[in-house]
């Protein structure tokens, strides 16, 4: 049976918020699991990976309807049968109202984290509400909701041809000893350390950056040239921010990425590729311990530790910048076979559909 | 109202419109996730538990119960009758005594504390320490005084404790109503 779902995102910053809730709309749509709407209340950001956005209030595309949340929001929208406010967002009080009479379920989408805690917390109901709520916690452990992995991400990723992205990028397809990465961070000083190890890794790099903060911290150290820029032996060409679909395979042409926020971090994962996470900064360094959990609880190999914790703490030196590239083939193996778990995870959309059926 | 992440434990909440009192919170907070609250909590009208997780933020409607002190008076079947000192009386159900029903005997003097909802007795509160009157026990072991080794004995009130060694049948013990436990042997 088919239900009707609404997803809910309040956009903080940036493109995390955005970036999941997207995913998941597209892949509920996609597994014909019913019509899906997401409401959305910024979508400058949103438009940055959907250009149609522009000018509209309202778009329909890969079978979801894309609304504009409002701040007075309307008060004849009929509310769907599965509801989900992503990331603790408060539902429009009107909206609420009318769901005792239409809604089945009421999801808290949280945050991805790897923090044991979350494990006692996932799929606990929340509060006394006159719609059952619960709170829905994706992470890496079969007592949490798994990450997004499309139906057709594999056969995706099997027919795909890096070529193909560097000539519509107008690229040059990197040399056959080349490291090309990919950097997609927040503004950091722990570029310094990492452009110098880059520089002594007796190889021709490349960095791809798509267009947005990384290049506050990388522009002033590159020098500009013809159809790139340049420090040392390493050359930086931008790219325009993308879709999803197009970012995915950045990240499948690049030897290593460079990710930051929610939905760029797990889709790193899939991909198969070493690569650093850049997570969001929080006061009293809340950050650290989000990352240093999914450190110890993925194993990954202790230089990549190392560097993880220097680069997001701002202090990173040149000797663990150097170890980390030292170890690229182990770091390649480790991120395989990490990427050969989550793929052979159950998804979060097929556990969020279970977890559904068992509660109506 | 207070929000989640202010509940202790002890607090008593409307959850369903029902009294709960909160037996234990859990706050968790970590990178951008939103903090969250878990709590047990259990039912003051049927007893019930409940686990729930909350957003930090969210506001909950708490309770301030209303307490009188009262005196056992008697037991009519099936409900504990207390009174005040105006002489009114207040039924409690047996199972809204909890832990307080395994000292409750004919004559016995202590202050109580009734608790009400809605104008309605629903829990008691013994003092910290009361004593009993041990009504059978195992002939003590001879030259045994430390109290480490224990033996079970039944109070006055037909309650079944482990006591030390030493105490005998007829001797009057205090007890710690917090955790069921003896105290010691009072003349």
């Amino acid at each position: 049976m088919k239900y009707t779902w609404d997803i809910f995102c309040d956009v903080i910053d940036n493109f995390g918020d955005i970036g999941v809730t997207w995913r998941l709309a597209k892949e509920i749509a996609a597994r014909e699991l019913g019509a899906v709407r997401l409401w959305v209340n910024d979508f400058s950001s949103f438009g940055a990976m959907l250009p149609e956005l522009d000018n509209v209030t309202s778009y329909q595309t890969q079978g979801v309807s894309i609304e504009y949340w409002p701040n007075k929001f309307p008060p004849n929208v009929v509310p769907a049968t599965y509801v989900i406010e992503a990331f603790a967002c408060d539902l429009p009080s009107s909206y609420v109202e009318s769901m005792p009479r239409e809604t089945k379920i009421w999801l808290n989408l949280e945050y991805l984290s790897a923090e044991s805690w979350v494990e006692s917390c996932h799929g606990m109901s929340s509060g006394a509400n006159t719609v059952p709520k619960y709170f829905f916690f994706p992470g890496f452990t079969p007592k949490t909701g798994g990450v997004i992995v499309e139906k057709n991400y594999q056969s995706r990723l099997s027919a795909f041809e890096p070529s193909t992205y560097w000539q519509r990028q107008g690229i040059p397809t990197p040399s056959s000893n080349e490291l090309r990465l990919s950097v997609f961070t927040y503004e950091t000083q722990s570029w310094h350390a990492t452009l110098e190890a880059l520089s002594k890794v007796s190889r021709p790099v490349s960095l791809i950056v798509p267009t947005g903060r990384s290049l506050n911290s990388l522009l002033p150290l590159f020098t500009k040239e013809t159809s790139c820029y340049k420090y040392k032996n390493i050359r930086l060409y931008t790219v325009p921010f993308s879709t999803q679909e197009h970012y995915d395979e950045l990240l499948w042409s690049c030897d290593i990425n460079f990710v930051r926020g929610e939905d760029s971090f797990v889709r790193a994962q899939l991909a198969g590729k070493p690569f650093v996470w850049h997570i969001y900064k929080q006061d009293e360094d809340a950050h650290l311990d989000k990352l240093t959990a999914f450190l110890d609880l993925a194993q990954v190999p202790s230089c990549v530790k190392s560097f993880h914790v220097a680069f997001n703490r701002d202090d990173l030196q040149l000797d663990t910048a150097s170890c980390l590239f030292e170890q690229i083939p182990n770091w390649l193996q480790w991120s395989q076979d990490w990427q050969e778990k989550r793929i052979n995870c159950e998804d979060l959309v097929t556990q969020l559909v279970k977890f559904l059926n068992s509660k109506v | 109202m207070k929000t989640a992440q202010e509940l202790r434990a002890g607090n008593v909440i409307s959850f369903n419109n029902e009294p709960m009192i909160v037996l234990k919170t859990e706050f968790n907070k970590s990178g951008r996730n939103a903090a969250v609250v878990k709590m047990k909590l259990k039912g003051l009208l049927n007893n019930s538990g409940t686990e729930t997780v909350l957003k930090a933020d969210e506001k909950v409607d708490t309770i301030i119960l209303d307490r009188k002190e009262c005196t056992y008076s008697y037991f009519a079947d099936p409900m504990y009758v207390f009174m005040d000192e105006e002489y009114n009386q207040y039924d409690v159900e047996k199972e809204n005594l909890g832990d307080a029903v395994m000292y409750i005997v004919d004559g016995m003097e202590d202050k109580c504390e009734v608790t009400f909802y809605n104008e309605k007795a629903i829990s008691v509160e013994l003092p910290t320490i009361v004593v009993r009157k041990v009504e059978y026990a195992e002939p003590a072991a001879r030259g045994d005084t430390s109290g480490k080794v224990t033996k079970p004995a039944r109070l006055n009130t037909g309650y079944e404790m482990h006591v030390p060694a030493f105490v005998e049948i007829g001797d009057s013990i205090e007890i710690d109503t917090r955790t069921n436990e003896f105290r010691k042997r009072v003349l």
